[in-house]
């Protein structure tokens, strides 16, 4: 690091320093570097590594943050757990890595019906809480684990559920607070039990992005827990699987909770792994909700109806949780396991192809990086939340390609998944709309879309402080 | 094989390694350290991994002051293997423990690591034969105490070497006044069974700390010396106080220690618990909560033995903490920490001592002098002295006689 750059990075820690106290600030080089970087595996380059990492514990502290870097210049890179898949988290420039992680405390009125979380909770520590009380947190990502209910706001991701079961998880947010580029402090939406009729303005930060404020918390409505049922259904091919994902639909069934997919091979994988016998070919695997047993157990049932009209090769009806918990395993463990086993990182793509064409893209997605001139010779899988009519093609990059390659191989990868939804008529519904997808947006919604979302961040952020690159389109 | 071709493996074999993390952060949602600092990002397994993988690429460009921040957040990490395990549960699992301590031998090799503590540790450890600036003439100060109080079959190899169990006491045993009694508990039930025992005349550190700093010369010197010492005395069986000299021995030493039978105190007295050898009488009447050493439980497998242990005391009632076995929470102590200062928001051992607390437990019980020194401070800290006290197993067992 130069001269000058570390003179800046000295000059804005120590300002960072009077706002949020010495120890929630680091300046240091490895720190700065490790908290610009998100799950991707390519290193950093030299103009992304920032000049400081700080991490407030109180909205009037994001506050002081925000004034103080529109006033500086310096660009605001808000941070959950960075596992955001599209590359948001990724600053593409210096600037100021602001963790959200302090503001971790969350609270039930089950009297109003609500409860009320900051962004840094655990997505899956939320679900703990409130499941004590005989409540279903409608955010269920893979990455519940670690995953931040901020991070899980800006993206309003439907994650594992099937959005025509439950809803998606805006759905049951009552309304957040936020913290807004020029360091005004905002709440909004209702404590009643009505949504808002009219203009709704937690709907511009649900889902946003991150592109209009820092939120602060967000007032989620108590739903009560489910009883569950469970089966799985195996097929000969995909299209047959697909087929009767349709009939779901078609036949008007109750949709599952959680409906998942693996193709033959990927299955082959995960059973494998988990020291299961082989899947006799692809899977499906999904847990019916009901409020009774029997209720959960009627839907399930109404479901596998539909299932076997398109000849099954095996119908699996779960009464144990063991085989349950172990089926589920095998589909979460494909990822992890052939990233770390093979020579090779594991990129998933998201392709939501609208119902009428799903068996089409099902088989597409098959063969989803065919005929692509950096990633065609590679690996493909394919699994997804088949009963949310999303797939998941993963593709394996090989490790010993340097950044620059892995980067051009992402990019590509991006653009077929926006080719693939293009096509078939969707638009993601986990990860966000740009960073790494800006492409789809802007050949789907046209410039006139474009440049609506860009002048509304422009009036609230006129300065570009806060996490510029997003919308920008960052490579 | 020269210094620099094993420098360059090592780079090669980190580099490889560490980019089959796939930064699933999995390994976060267990690591002692996120849960002990603010949490930055180079606080957690994969923080550390990621930072050693820059230090090796962007080496050029780091100054000393970057060097010495490397350092530090690769020695803070206590070696305790939750991340490893975790991470193997959902996939292939990578061996992020080792590549630790890979980290921290090119840190050596560069001049960077250890950490000042250690550094005179080491020192101590190759000029006296243990970590604490201890004279190696008065490692068996204990037992002449101890003999001075009660009558002693112990023998002292190699002055007689017609043992059956070698009893490896090792350095904080030996040396620190609050866990001597440890040793002398240990020592009371080897009488008590009439075993055929002995000690080293010439006992030295095991090596450990070396390893886990990264100081690889240090070890190979110690563990060669030592296993060729336990060859030339003929020792067959071998049952160690600390969990750390224990896992040294079994999986670290060369192999002609494949030789010897090599347990942790607490599979001893379980065996011999079993074979009706040794039989607590007496009632104990307490509420008791076992907290597994990292090196014991996560990183051999021992998780029954001590429990075997404790539940076939009368009356002793055992209660199991919300983390216990593979979830165990590490008290701090491991990875070269006992020489390190590293910074703690909140203190391991406080939390674990608030874990055993709210499972109502009068005594935790352990079986590692360094969690038994770390739990002990940390009732200590927090006044909470007349509530709850820490023993280790081998102290409950001889009460109970
Ligand atoms: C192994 C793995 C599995 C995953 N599984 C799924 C899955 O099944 N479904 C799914 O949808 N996603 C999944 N993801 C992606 C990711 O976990 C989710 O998108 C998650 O919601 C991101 O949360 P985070 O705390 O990591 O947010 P981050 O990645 O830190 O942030 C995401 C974005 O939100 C912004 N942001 C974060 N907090 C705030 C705030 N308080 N105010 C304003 N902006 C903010 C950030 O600037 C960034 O742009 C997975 C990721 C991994 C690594
Ligand atoms: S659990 Fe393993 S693969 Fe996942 S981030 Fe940690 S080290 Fe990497
Ligand atoms: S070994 Fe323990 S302390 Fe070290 S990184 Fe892993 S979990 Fe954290």
């Amino acid at each position: 690091m130069d001269e000058i750059e570390s003179a800046k990075v000295e000059s804005i820690a120590s300002s960072l320093r009077k706002i949020v106290g010495e120890e929630f600030v680091s300046a240091a080089l490895f720190e700065r570097i490790v908290s610009a970087e998100d799950t991707y595996p390519y290193m950093l380059r030299e103009e992304e590594v920032p000049y400081a990492v700080v991490m407030p514990g109180f909205k009037e502290e994001i506050s002081k943050i925000l004034k103080f870097a529109n006033k500086e210049n310096v660009p605001v890179f808000v941070r959950g757990s960075a596992s955001q898949l599209a590359g948001s988290t990724r600053p593409h420039t210096h600037g100021i890595i602001l963790s959200i992680n302090r503001l971790n405390k969350m609270k039930i009125f089950e009297d109003y019906n609500f409860f009320e979380c900051e962004p840094g909770c655990v997505v899956g520590k939320v679900a703990e809480e409130i499941g004590r009380l005989g409540y279903f947190l409608p955010i269920h990502p893979g990455s519940q684990a670690f995953a931040r209910i901020g991070g899980t706001v800006c993206n309003n991701t439907s994650a594992h559920l099937v959005d025509t079961s439950i809803g998606k998880m805006g759905d049951y947010i009552m309304g957040v607070e936020v913290v807004l580029p020029n360091g005004d402090i905002m709440e909004t939406g209702t404590k009643g039990m009505r949504r808002p009729a009219g203009t709704d303005l937690t709907k511009f930060f649900v889902g946003g992005d991150g592109l209009l404020g820092v939120i602060t918390k967000m007032r989620m409505r108590l739903l009560p827990d489910f009883n569950h049922a469970y089966a799985a259904v195996y097929y000969s091919n995909v299209r047959s699987l697909a087929q009767g994902v349709q009939r779901l639909y078609y036949e008007k069934r109750p949709m599952p909770l959680m409906m998942e997919l693996m193709d033959e091979k990927t299955a082959k994988v995960g059973f494998e792994v988990k020291g299961l016998p082989p899947p006799p070919g692809a899977v499906t695997i999904f847990d019916s909700i009901g409020y009774s047993k029997e209720d959960a157990e009627r839907r399930r049932d109404l479901v596998l109806q539909s299932l076997k009209a398109e000849n099954p090769l095996e119908v699996e009806v779960i009464e144990d949780m063991d085989r349950w918990r172990a089926l589920w395993a095998t589909r979460e463990v494909i990822s992890s396991f052939l990233s770390q086993s093979s020579g090779m990182q594991w990129k998933s793509a998201e392709v939501i192809p609208n119902l009428k064409y799903l068996p089409d893209a099902a088989e597409e997605c098959e063969h989803f990086n065919q005929g692509l001139p950096i990633c065609g010779s590679l690996q493909n899988y394919l699994y997804g939340h088949i009963g949310a009519v999303s797939l998941h093609p993963g593709i394996l990059v090989p490790r010993d390609w340097d950044g620059e390659m892995q980067r051009a191989a992402y990019t590509e990868l991006f653009e077929r998944e926006a080719e693939l939804t293009l096509k078939y008529g969707g638009c993601g519904g986990e990860w966000g709309q740009f960073s790494k997808r800006k492409s789809f947006f802007v050949r789907r919604y046209g410039e006139v879309g474009y440049e609506f979302v860009k002048s509304i961040k422009k009036a609230i952020d006129p300065n570009n402080i806060l996490n510029p690159g997003i919308l920008e389109g960052y490579r | 094989m020269n210094e620099e071709h094993s420098l360059e493996n090592l780079i090669d074999k980190l580099s490889d390694t560490i980019t089959r993390c796939r930064g699933c952060m999995q390994c976060y949602t267990v690591c002692p350290l996120v849960e002990s600092t603010h949490g930055f990002p180079t606080q957690g397994a994969r923080g550390i991994l990621r930072a050693i993988l820059y230090g090796i690429r962007w080496d050029e460009v780091l100054g000393t002051e970057d060097k010495n921040e490397l350092r530090d957040i690769v020695y803070a990490c206590t070696t305790c293997a939750a991340c490893e395990i975790k991470c193997k549960s959902s996939g292939a699992g990578v061996p992020i423990v080792e590549l630790i301590e890979d980290g921290r031998k090119l840190l050596v090799e560069g001049g960077v690591g250890p950490l000042e503590n250690q550094r005179i540790a080491l020192k101590s450890i190759e000029s006296l034969g243990n970590p604490y600036a201890a004279a190696s003439e008065s490692r068996l100060d204990w037992l002449k105490a101890f003999s001075e109080r009660r009558r002693l079959s112990c023998k002292v190899v190699p002055d007689d070497r017609n043992v059956d169990l070698l009893l490896y006491v090792g350095c904080t045993a030996s040396y620190d006044e609050s866990i001597q009694k440890v040793a002398c508990s240990l020592v009371t039930l080897l009488e008590e069974m009439k075993i055929n025992y002995g000690v080293l005349k010439e006992e030295r550190c095991c090596g450990s700390p070396a390893n886990r700093a990264g100081e690889r010369r240090i070890f190979s010197d110690t563990s060669a010396e030592n296993a060729k010492r336990f060859e030339e005395y003929g020792v067959k069986h071998i049952i160690t106080i600390s969990p750390h000299c224990y896992n040294t021995f079994v999986n670290e030493y060369p192999e002609l220690m494949k030789k010897i039978k090599i347990q942790h105190y607490t599979e001893f007295l379980s065996d011999m618990m079993e074979e009706g050898a040794l039989v607590p009488q007496k009632e104990l009447g307490k509420r008791v909560t076992y907290h597994d050493p990292c090196y014991l439980g996560r990183r051999n497998n021992v998780y029954e033995a001590p429990r075997r242990v404790l539940k076939s005391i009368p009356g002793l009632v055992v209660v199991e903490m919300k983390r216990n076995r593979q979830d165990s929470l590490c008290c701090g102590g491991g990875g070269g920490r006992m020489w390190a200062a590293v910074e703690e928001v909140t203190r391991l051992s406080q939390i674990r001592l608030r874990e055993a607390m709210e499972v109502n437990a009068e005594i935790i019980a352990t079986g590692c002098p360094w969690c038994h020194i770390q739990l002990e401070d940390a009732v200590k800290d927090t006044n909470n002295e007349d509530k709850i006290t820490v023993k280790d197993i081998a102290e409950l067992v001889a009460e109970a006689l």
